[in-house]
């Protein structure tokens, strides 16, 4: 469970100072894949009133999927992150056709425990393909880091919070902006009215799974370099959720914001804590904020949760 | 066959089984079958928990590998570091994990299952990680060797012990069994079918919950106890998440909502894969793509699909038919013995309610009193705030303002289930049964809150536990009757038709022998003689029983016929009260009804 984050930096660091900026550094690289995540979260919940608990498997998958393209088959970085993305995307919308669709109509208890089904499956299967030995990610960019105001940021990590935010940013004008975007809003809000104009409820739905797979493919690429890529990465994609609950699940940009803090409380935690601790102290996070404020800190008071 | 019949040859068939797999061992020489044999039955009590917080309480947990992992550590540190005997150890660890569950269920009292399988999935990933991280005591990821139990100063054979866990899962079993037959184990399902009725039924679903949750990771304690004795080592793979995923497809496998395939499942599944002798991975991917298979195909697993074709459920008799002489059936004097009847004449007090929703203000200033043997009806157009006035009285809204008093008391802080255990009750204007149970336990539940025994009581079926559930089943039967629908009593309530699921609405009511009733629609659906019966009904709930109603109508012959009193609500306001003459006269409530000529 040790994912070592970033850590032989921080040992290099002895400043309290230069530490804490160093810690809030990778939280804010490791907060902006879990926003990846987390958003993928979000769409299908707004859809269907689901979690979907193969989200992480997703994202392990469209690692899985980049690190095959670009290492066993030498595709260019750019293009097998493409691929890895666009197959996830894919998957995605299969998985909706034949394992969520028939489910449509059962209780949300089902649904949920199909996306739990759906992700072991995912996980064994790559257990079976590629076996469990663990692998890295060949890095593109230098993990040298260079001094911003005696901060030291790696281009890598920098890169990925660059492309992690725009890949948000672009998702969410997607999503407010075009005809697509607000179709699927419509259908989770209402879905036979969102029939009676026109819309097409499964197309919606299976569009949905789409981009919320690539999201998390997406998230799965960007991070790979950073970890070891193993088939039970996939618990990393749970926080992007975690994260969301804590920012608030009804509003995107607050839920965005949460999976910020918490990479920066997790590697906070890890620091001051214990680095194996990262998952516990999630998870705990997690039982405090349904404890205490359900809605999320940034989310308005809705009643009760669903 | 009856459902009792039906029980006798589900108990005699588990008994020979169970007999079958004590006397294994006879036939069974070598070691490897008869542990496979030992595990599956380790296996079946933790679907047992399963079956009880998942199946019967509906309510989610992904993490019941974690409790297991409680009871088994916590016997082995017992056993290996105090010197505890294995016997005394297993329950104790049990007990910590039950601990364990009732705090976890905590959050799921406020949270949907969205949330709850969040929190119990991520209670199983924590558990896992403290066990790998615990090298002092846990010796981390390697495990622990736990000596084999020992029974009167010896070390018992595998196959000893063999018969010692067939003697706990039968315990077990009886016990579960004991439960779902009881006040607690209707509480349960009442839960799972609608969370909202089993409230107006005056079930605490708080206490219901979290013991549900207790109850789940008490079995599973036991058999993370029972494993730890029969593996003798223990280490944190055995209790990841796809554990935990195993026990939940092995309750569905078998039928997740019936005792017996917890059996099932928890054999077939624990067997299969050793015969299969794959990899871990090949396992893992094979029971996803089961559970998967059984979620779309087969969600009411095997027991589900034998009892769907070949026992058969009883033939739904839709035909709608009032017999005259059910109508004027006499009801036992027992049957709604009220608690003691009240002491003044106003039996209902509502002092300037007031309650708004988002801004939106669903009631202003209400005030309305209710005489004992009274009938009042509340009429007014659509979105007037009646259903909302019945919710602030039976405790399922809480009002911003004012006070409701109840024979003098003072209730407007209460819950609903403590409403309804003063006498409260409340039938639904949407008709909100528990359409999975059967019509009698519908009514069952409905004296929820006279059945005093505890869980305790019900699980060891103590002869006042028995005395009491009898009693209650008669109450319930003479309801059916005095409704018209006795002969109804073992259908399941939704495949009843519109009409009677109405008038099974108001023997649920009843049951709990309330001193108000409170009938939200009552006539909506219902052809004219229908009407007739349910108006007959009505007037001998209030002159036989001296039961007062609180009602809402739409029809106005229903209401002007049968009411001492009309009160008239317009977009949560107060127009008119009084007799029901007086109304029809009212030129405001017409006004209500009819628009102005100008509008």
């Amino acid at each position: 469970m040790n994912r070592g984050l970033a850590d032989p930096l921080l040992a290099a660091n002895e400043c309290v100072v230069e530490l804490l900026s160093q810690v809030l550094i990778s939280g804010v690289t490791l907060g902006s894949l879990y926003a990846l995540v987390g958003l993928g979260f979000v769409v299908i919940y707004r859809a269907t009133k689901v979690v979907n608990f193969a989200q992480g498997e997703m994202m392990m998958l469209g690692a899985m999927l980049a690190l095959y393209l670009y290492s066993d088959l030498e595709f260019p970085y750019f293009l097998a992150f493409l691929l890895a993305v666009v197959l996830s995307g894919i998957f995605g919308a299969g998985l909706e056709r034949f394992a969520y669709r028939p489910l449509l109509n059962a209780p949300v208890v089902t649904l949920i425990l199909a996306t739990v089904a759906v992700g072991q499956m995912i996980r064994a299967g790559v257990r079976i393909l590629r076996g469990s030995e663990v692998s890295r990610f060949p890095s593109i960019l230098s993990a040298d880091p260079f001094l911003i105001a005696g901060v030291a940021i790696t281009p890598l990590s920098l890169s990925i919070v660059t492309i992690a935010v725009l890949l948000v940013c672009a998702f969410m004008l997607f999503f407010r902006k075009t005809k697509l975007g607000k179709g699927m809003e419509a259908t989770s809000e209402n879905r036979e009215a969102a029939l009676l104009v026109g819309i097409s409820v499964n197309q919606t739905f299976s569009l949905v799974w789409a981009i919320s797979s690539g999201l998390a493919a997406a998230a799965g690429v960007l991070l790979a370099p950073l970890i070891i890529i193993t088939p039970e990465m996939g618990t990393i994609g749970i926080k992007g959720f975690i994260g969301t609950i804590l920012g608030g699940f009804n509003n995107i940009p607050g839920a965005i914001a949460g999976c910020f803090l918490l990479g920066i409380i997790e590697n906070l935690g890890g620091v001051y804590i214990a680095s194996s601790m990262k998952d516990v102290i999630s998870f705990v996070v997690l039982v405090l904020i349904l404890t205490v404020k359900p809605q999320g800190i940034f989310g308005a008071a809705e009643g009760k949760r669903a | 066959m009856t459902p009792r019949a039906r029980k006798r040859v589900a108990f005699g068939a588990i008994a020979l089984v169970l007999g079958a797999c004590a006397s294994a061992p006879l036939f069974i020489s070598s070691n490897y079958p008869l542990f496979v044999l030992s595990l599956s039955i380790v296996n079946v009590i933790a679907v047992l928990g399963v079956n009880l917080v998942m199946g019967h309480a509906g309510q989610i947990s992904l993490g019941q590998a974690g409790f297991a992992a409680i009871g088994a550590y916590a016997t082995a540190l017992l056993v290996v570091n105090l010197d505890v005997s294995y016997w005394l150890a297993v329950p104790l660890g049990a007990l910590l994990a039950a601990v364990s569950g009732y705090i976890l269920g905590l959050p799921a009292l406020r949270l949907g299952p969205l949330y709850v399988s969040m929190v119990t999935f991520g209670f199983g990933l924590i558990v896992v990680i403290i066990v790998q991280n615990w090298y002092e005591l846990a010796n981390g990821p390697n495990g622990m060797v736990v000596p084999p139990p020992v029974f009167f100063g010896r070390e018992l054979f595998p196959r000893e012990f063999h018969i010692a866990i067939v003697a706990i899962v039968a315990v077990l079993f009886l016990l579960a069994r004991n439960i779902v037959d009881s006040k607690h184990g209707r509480a349960f399902i009442a839960i799972r079918e609608s969370e909202l009725a089993a409230r107006g039924m005056g079930v605490n679903l708080a206490h219901y919950k979290t013991t549900a949750f207790a109850l789940g990771a008490f079995y599973a304690g036991i058999s993370g106890g029972l494993f730890a004795g029969l593996a003798q080592f223990i280490n944190p793979d055995a209790f990841v998440f796809p554990v935990s995923i195993l026990y939940v497809t092995m309750a569905i496998l078998g039928g997740i909502n019936t005792l017996v395939g917890a059996a099932i499942g928890g054999t077939m599944l624990t067997v299969l894969p050793e015969l299969l002798r794959g990899a871990a991975e090949y396992k893992d991917f094979l029971t996803g793509f089961l559970l998967l298979l059984l979620l779309i195909f087969l969600p009411n697993g095997i027991v589900g699909f034998i009892r769907q074709h070949f026992t058969g459920a009883l033939p739904a008799k839709n035909g709608y038919s009032i017999s005259g002489q059910v109508a004027t059936h006499h009801v036992q004097p027992t049957t709604l013995q009220r608690r003691g009847r009240s002491e003044t004449n106003t039996l209902l007090k509502v002092e300037n309610l007031s309650v708004s929703f988002g801004g939106l203000r669903a009631l202003q200033n209400i005030n309305l009193t209710l005489g004992s043997d009274e009938i009042l009806s509340v009429i007014g157009p659509n979105g007037a705030g009646k259903t909302t006035l019945f919710n602030l009285i039976s405790g399922l809204d809480r009002p911003n303002t004012g006070r409701i008093l109840l024979d003098g008391v003072d209730v407007t802080g209460w819950s609903a289930h403590s409403r309804a255990r003063l006498g409260i009750a409340r039938t639904f204007q949407n008709l909100d049964l528990f359409g999975e149970m059967t019509v009698l336990d519908n009514v069952r539940v409905g004296a929820h809150v006279r059945l005093k025994s505890s869980l305790l009581q019900a699980a060891l079926r103590t002869k006042a536990e028995r005395a009491e559930e009898a009693r209650y089943c008669d109450v319930a039967m003479d309801l059916l009757q005095f409704v018209g629908l006795r002969s109804y009593a073992n259908q399941k309530a939704n495949s009843l038709a519109f009409g009677h699921q109405r008038l099974l609405e108001i023997a649920r009511a009843l049951a709990s022998a309330p001193k108000l009733l409170l009938l939200d629609e009552p006539a909506a659906g219902l052809n004219s003689s229908e009407m007739d019966f349910l108006m007959a009904l009505i007037r001998r709930i209030r002159e036989e029983f001296g039961i007062s109603v609180l009602l809402i109508g739409h029809t106005m012959r229903l209401v002007m016929m049968l009411s001492n009193r009309v009160m008239v609500l317009d977009h949560g306001v107060q127009l008119a009260e009084g007799p029901p003459s007086e109304i029809q006269q009212n030129a405001r409530v017409i006004e209500a009804y009819l628009g102005t000529d100008d509008a």
